[in-house]
């Protein structure tokens, strides 16, 4: 068993911010969700995942995403990434969550990429 | 034209090198997954080794490999080997989830399962009544499950296998150690129930009942017996002077006195009415059990002195009259029925039963009458008044009877 991730959430703008740090995993990863489905149901279109750089994600943590990820797809929703290490960057790339959701080098460019999309 | 070659052979070495460098990202790209799935066998260990729950341990399996293929629609299935039928199943980005499950539940080839759109399906052993199957949607890659990826699911379904075999052998121990709680619960309940109806129960009934708990030895049978029945002379007389609870008092105070004697001697105490006692005494030599009665019933008159001696200026002094009688009777459990319910009793009937109630009512205040054949087992030992050939009430000859002389003080009897 893994202790929750801290999670938070702010607006930047339009763009609903989602911070992450800790461990996410299968069993850990509900507090990720919930905070997903309170800026969600806020109506939030422009969402960006900000990882601290101790996060650790495993496969489980992989999966949760996942989930919230194809459910922005089908709302619409515009995701982006940042503050991954090179690590979990070419792992994330490696499973295909890149498809759905960039990675950024840092969270003023996600924001602006972002702001740029319509 | 050297020149040219020159620039020929650069641009071969050029394009080996490019060659080289992309085979080296390849092989780097695959250590790195390779990598990230050794790490997931690792993760998967730590997240369910210490799970205690089959359904805990799918749904998380379910999650490390859906996080592991980069896929966003998967299945797990348990299902019992002999009837198909599903034990349980976890399911993720599935809309149609029972129907799903039925389908895997009945797919056990390690090939996709197209009716449900799962790319990669991989059936797994958990025991050899219950199985197990996992089914994958689609890549996020789009990229097809290779032969690799196969490897890595059985790899990664057989160490969860090996979580619930644990889990539910855990689980067993769990119910057996909850079985186990119960049944010595039970165990105590019964020992504090068989505590209490022990002091309403004879003893001669308790080592019967834990001889043959299913109660055969309970059913009647001719065994020679002595029977005692021990009266308060003028109880009648007494009740009439005497308040209900003070009457009540007095009794008790005497009979809880006669049980110790009774019970020291072997005899069980099978009907107290008021003012008397009928004690039954057994053993396998007939002798012993005449001699064992006319002790008590001797005891009981030297108590009854001695309570008096002690209650002098309380209570009116009280005399005992006491019948016994030796011979075969019909022993065992007798069933009374009435419209409030139904009462068993173990006593002892019959004529030799009859015969030494006459003989109480025959006593006087302080004496002890014996039949004939109780005098011929107790041998010489005893002084005993011959009262001579007795009609008695319900007895169609006449019985002869024997007085035990007293003593002016009753001594003291040893067992």
């Amino acid at each position: 068993m893994t202790a929750s991730p801290d999670v938070g959430t702010r607006l930047k703008g339009e763009v609903s911010v989602i911070d992450i740090r800790g461990e996410v995993t299968a069993t850990s990863g509900q507090p990720i969700e919930e905070a997903y489905r309170g800026v969600s149901a806020a109506g939030a279109q422009k969402l960006l995942l900000v990882f601290s750089t101790d996060c650790y994600i495993n496969s489980g943590g992989i999966a949760v995403l996942i989930g919230i990820l194809a459910e922005c797809k089908k709302k619409g929703q515009l995701v982006r990434m940042t503050g991954l290490t090179p690590h979990f960057q070419k792992v994330f790339s490696m499973v295909g969550l890149v498809k759905y959701a960039p990675i950024d080098p840092s969270e003023e460019i996600a924001i602006d990429r972002l702001k740029g999309q319509a | 034209m050297k020149r040219a070659g020159a620039q020929e052979r650069l641009s071969r070495l050029k394009a080996r090198y490019e060659l080289q460098l992309e085979d080296a990202a390849r092989a780097r790209a695959e250590l790195e997954k390779r990598i990230y799935h050794l790490k997931t066998l690792y993760d998967l260990g730590r997240e369910i080794g210490s799970l205690n729950d089959a359904d805990e341990i799918i749904r998380n399996l379910l999650m490390m490999v859906l996080g592991t293929f980069g896929a966003e629609r998967g299945l797990i299935v348990l299902r019992d080997a002999a009837s198909n039928r599903i034990h349980a199943f976890a399911h993720r980005g599935i809309d149609n989830a029972t129907d799903a499950a039925l389908a895997l539940a009945q797919h056990h080839v390690a090939q996709p399962l197209e009716s449900m759109d799962l790319r990669i399906c991989m059936p797994f052993d958990i025991e050899p009544a219950l199985k197990g199957s996992i089914g994958l949607g689609e890549k996020l890659t789009g990229e097809d499950y290779t032969p690799d990826d196969s490897e890595l699911l059985a790899t990664l379904a057989n160490q969860a296998a090996v979580a619930i075999r644990n889990a539910r052998a855990h689980q067993e121990v769990v119910r057996y150690a909850g079985d186990l709680a119960e049944s010595l619960r039970r165990i105590q309940l019964l020992e504090s129930m068989k505590a209490s109806l022990g002091k309403f129960v004879p003893k001669t009934v308790k080592d019967l009942i834990e001889k043959s708990p299913d109660g055969a030895v309970l059913e009647r049978r001719e065994a020679d017996v002595s029977v005692l029945f021990a009266d308060i002379s003028g109880y009648t007389h007494l009740s009439a002077r005497m308040e209900v609870e003070r009457l009540n008092q007095l009794v008790e105070l005497y009979f809880a006195a006669f049980l110790d004697e009774i019970l020291r001697r072997g005899g069980d105490v099978n009907e107290t009415a008021g003012d008397g006692l009928m004690v039954v005494f057994q053993d396998a030599d007939p002798r012993k059990h005449a001699r064992a009665a006319l002790e008590a019933a001797l005891a009981i008159l030297r108590r009854t002195r001695e309570t008096n001696a002690t209650l002098e200026g309380y209570y009116e002094p009280i005399t005992m009259h006491i019948g016994i009688n030796s011979g075969m009777a019909n022993v065992g459990a007798t069933k009374i029925e009435g419209a409030a319910g139904t009462r068993w009793t173990y006593t002892a009937s019959g004529t030799t039963t009859n015969i030494a109630a006459r003989l109480a009512a025959l006593a006087e205040g302080g004496s002890i009458v014996v039949s004939e054949e109780t005098r011929h087992r107790l041998g010489d030992d005893h002084c005993l008044e011959d009262l001579g050939p007795q009609s008695l009430k319900n007895v169609p000859h006449p019985v002869r009877a024997y007085r035990c002389a007293l003593p002016a003080e009753v001594p003291k009897v040893t067992t």
